[in-house]
C-alpha cells in the first residue's frame, strides 16, 4: 500500500432544503495514496461531486456535513490536516497550495474578461504575494508549456481557446503551486473523445511527473478503465465497490458495478450484447432501507431489502464491495485462497 | 481585403454565418457612425460646460437687448421677456446642468454597485435586507420625493441637487447588478477562484466585477440623463435654487413668461433641444459600452495579429 495523502473516513453530508433533507453522500470511506490516481464512477445524483465539493470545503449553504473526517497528510513528518476543521486564513492557505481542483465547465471555468495569464498568475501571487512580476510571468509561461499550451497564449481571454486549450489551462491553473492532491470532476465532460484523451495523456504524464494525487470524478466508467490505478462506483451516496482497476474489469463483485461495465462496449473483445440498467437510482429525499441498489437488481434476495450490506473486504483484502451476493467472489479472505 | 478575411474567420463566435462577414463589418461600421455621433455631441456639451461661461457674449443675468427680440446677428438665439440674451443663459447654463447629470450618475452608480453587488455576493438576511431597501426606493415615485428632499433643504444649489437625484436613482441599477452578480458568483471560475484562495475583496473586485462593467457603465449613462431630466424637471417646477442658471431654470423662466403662448420659441426650444441631445449622446455611446468592454467583440474592433 502506498502512503495514503487523502484520506476520507464515514463522510456524510446532507442538503437541507424546505422540502426535506436529501441524504447526498452516506458514510463514504476513501483513501487517496501519494501519486495515485483513483477514479470515482457513478452516475448522474450519486453524490461524486457532492463528495468532491465536501472535501474541498465548496458545499453550498444548504449542504452539511453530518459526520465523518476529511484527513489530508502532510508528506514526511507525518503531520495530519483535519481538512474540515480548518477555517479562515487556514482554509485559504491549505486550498490550492495542498489540494486543488479542476472544475467541469471548460466553458465557465475561466474568468471571460481576463487574460489567461492573469488569472494564473493570480492563482500564484493569492499564495505567495511576494513573487515578482517578472517571475510571475516566466512561471505563467513555463505551465502553459507544461499543459501542452502555446505560452503565447498568456496574453489571450478564454473565448480566444479552444474547449481543450481552456482545459489544459484550467489543468495548468490546478497544478501551479504543485498540490499533493487534484480533484478532478468530470474535468473532460464538455470535450470529445479524441481531445478527451490527450488531455487524459497529459495529465497521466505529467502525474508521473510531479507525483501528485488525483481523485477522478466522472460518470464515465470506461474512461477510467485506462486511466485509473483504483476505481470506485458510488451508488446514491455509498461507495458500493472498490478495487484494482485489473480486478474490477475482470471480475466486478457488485451487481451495480456489472450493470455499469455491460452497459458499454468494448473497443477489443469480442461483439456482446450491451445490457443497461433497468429502473433509475432511489429518490434519496427518502431513506433508503437495505441495499440500494435491490430494487434494479437482479439478483437481490430478502435480506438485501432488509438489511443494508456492509463494505466487507473480498480476496486479498485489496478489493471491497457492499453486497451479501457478490457476483464473483464470495465474502471473506478465506474463501478466496484458491 | 485582409481585414474581411479576418472578421469572417470571427465569425463563429460572434454567430454570424461566414457568409454574412461582410455585412457583419457594415454593421460594425454603423454602430461606429452612432457612436462617434455620440462622442462628439457629448464632446461638445462638455467643452460648453468648460468654457461656456467665458465664451457668453453678454451677463445672462442681466439685460443686453430688446425684450423678446428673436434671433438677430447680435443676439443669435434672441433675446427673454427681460431682454437677457438666450445664447449666454444656455452657455452659462450648460455647466450646471451637466455638473448634476454627471455627478448624479456617478453617485448613484456608486450607491448601486455598493448596495447591488454587496447584496448579490452576500444572499441570505443581508440579501433581503438590502433588496427591500432597492424594492421600497424603486417604487416610491422619484420626482415627489426629489421635491420634497430639495425643498427640505434650504436653498438647494447645484451639488445638493445632484445628491438628492442620486439618492432618489440608484435602485434600479442595484437591482440589475445584485441580478447579474447573483449569476456571476455561482459560475465556475468564481468558485475556483474562491477555492484557489482568493480573497474576498478580490473576488468581488477582480473576478465579479470586470464581469458587469459594461452594466455599470450603462447605469452611469442612463442615471445621468436621468439627472439631467429630474433636474429640468425641479428647475420647471421652481424647486431649488432658481438663480443658479441651467437648461431647467431656463424652462422655468420661460414657462413663468408664457413664452409659448406669445410663441417665443427661440426661448423655450434650446434648452429643450440640448437636453435631448444630450440624452441622445448618452444614449448612442450605450450602444458601444459592450463593444468596447467585452473581450470577445472588442477583437472586432481592435485587429491582433
Amino acid at each position: 500500500m502506498v502512503e495514503p495523502v487523502l484520506e476520507v473516513r464515514g463522510l456524510s453530508v446532507v442538503y437541507e432544503s424546505p422540502g426535506g433533507k436529501t441524504q447526498a453522500v452516506s458514510d463514504v470511506s476513501l483513501l487517496l495514496g501519494r501519486g495515485e490516481l483513483v477514479g470515482l464512477a457513478g452516475e448522474s445524483g450519486c453524490g461524486k461531486s457532492t463528495l468532491a465539493l465536501a472535501l474541498s470545503r465548496l458545499l453550498p449553504p444548504t449542504g452539511r456535513v453530518t459526520s465523518g473526517q476529511v484527513l489530508f497528510h502532510v508528506g514526511g513528518d507525518g503531520e495530519t490536516v483535519d481538512v474540515l476543521g480548518l477555517s479562515g486564513e487556514q482554509l485559504r492557505l491549505f486550498r490550492w497550495r495542498r489540494m486543488s481542483m479542476v472544475f467541469q465547465g471548460a466553458m465557465n471555468g475561466l474568468n471571460p474578461v481576463m487574460v489567461v495569464g492573469r488569472q494564473l498568475a493570480d492563482a500564484i501571487s493569492a499564495h505567495d504575494s511576494a513573487v515578482s512580476r517578472a517571475a510571475l510571468r516566466s512561471r505563467c509561461c513555463e505551465l502553459l508549456s507544461m499543459v501542452g499550451v502555446d505560452p503565447r497564449h498568456v496574453r489571450s481571454y478564454p473565448h480566444e481557446l479552444s474547449g481543450g486549450m481552456r482545459q489544459r489551462v484550467m489543468l495548468a491553473m490546478a497544478l501551479a503551486l504543485e498540490p499533493d492532491v487534484v480533484l478532478m470532476d468530470e474535468p473532460t465532460t464538455a470535450l470529445d473523445v479524441v481531445v478527451q484523451h490527450e488531455i487524459l495523456d497529459q495529465v497521466r504524464a505529467l502525474q508521473s511527473e510531479l507525483e501528485f494525487a488525483v481523485l477522478f470524478i466522472t460518470h464515465d466508467l470506461s474512461l477510467l478503465l485506462d486511466l485509473a490505478d483504483r476505481i470506485a462506483v458510488m451508488y446514491a451516496g455509498r461507495i458500493v465497490e472498490e478495487a484494482p482497476v485489473s480486478e474490477f474489469v475482470a471480475s466486478p463483485a457488485h451487481p451495480y458495478t456489472a450493470g455499469l461495465l455491460g452497459s458499454f462496449p468494448s473497443l477489443d473483445g469480442p461483439p456482446q450484447e450491451l445490457s443497461g440498467i433497468p429502473g433509475s437510482p432511489p429518490d434519496l429525499r427518502h431513506p433508503v432501507v437495505g441495499c440500494a441498489f435491490a430494487p434494479r437488481c437482479p439478483y437481490a434476495e430478502e435480506d438485501c431489502r432488509a438489511d443494508l450490506p456492509p463494505l466487507a473486504a473480498l480476496g486479498r483484502g485489496d478489493r471491497t464491495a457492499s453486497c451479501f451476493h457478490p457476483l464473483v467472489l464470495t465474502l471473506g479472505p478465506s474463501s478466496h485462497d484458491s | 481585403m485582409t481585414s474581411t478575411a479576418g472578421v469572417a474567420s470571427l465569425g463563429g463566435s460572434l454567430e454570424i454565418t461566414p457568409a454574412g462577414s461582410w455585412s457583419s463589418r457594415l454593421r460594425f461600421g454603423h454602430l461606429d457612425g452612432k457612436v462617434a455621433t455620440g462622442l462628439v455631441v457629448l464632446g461638445i456639451f462638455v467643452v460648453l460646460a468648460i468654457v461656456g461661461p467665458t465664451l457668453a457674449p453678454y451677463n445672462p443675468s442681466a439685460g443686453s437687448g430688446p425684450d423678446l427680440a428673436p434671433p438677430s446677428w447680435s443676439h443669435l438665439l434672441g433675446t427673454t421677456q427681460t431682454g437677457q440674451d438666450v445664447l449666454s443663459e444656455l452657455l452659462v447654463g450648460t455647466r450646471a446642468t451637466l455638473i448634476v447629470g454627471f455627478v448624479a450618475g456617478a453617485i448613484s452608480v456608486l450607491l448601486a454597485v455598493v448596495v447591488g453587488v454587496t447584496a448579490g455576493y452576500m444572499g441570505g438576511v443581508g440579501d433581503e435586507v438590502l433588496s427591500l431597501l432597492s424594492n421600497v426606493f424603486l417604487v416610491i415615485p422619484a420626482l415627489p420625493l426629489v421635491i420634497v428632499l430639495a425643498g427640505y433643504i434650504k436653498g438647494a444649489g447645484t451639488l445638493d441637487v445632484a445628491v438628492v437625484i442620486a439618492v432618489t436613482g440608484w435602485a434600479f441599477g442595484a437591482r440589475v447588478l445584485r441580478a447579474q452578480t447573483l449569476s456571476i458568483r455561482e459560475r465556475d471560475f468564481v468558485v475556483a477562484a474562491r477555492m484557489r484562495g482568493e480573497r474576498l475583496w478580490r473576488l468581488v473586485l477582480f473576478e465579479v466585477l470586470p464581469n458587469e462593467r459594461a452594466l455599470v457603465l450603462s447605469a452611469f449613462l442612463l442615471t445621468s440623463v436621468f439627472a439631467v431630466l429630474t433636474q429640468a424637471s425641479l428647475a420647471f417646477l421652481g424647486v431649488g435654487s432658481i438663480s443658479t442658471w441651467s437648461w431647467g431654470t431656463m424652462l422655468y423662466w420661460a414657462q413663468n413668461a408664457e413664452a409659448f403662448t406669445i410663441g417665443a420659441w427661440w426661448w423655450y426650444v434650446p434648452p429643450g433641444l440640448c437636453i435631448a441631445l444630450f440624452g441622445m449622446s448618452l444614449g448612442l455611446l450605450n450602444f458601444a459600452i459592450d463593444e468596447q468592454l467585452n473581450p470577445r467583440l472588442r477583437v472586432l474592433a481592435r485587429r491582433r495579429k
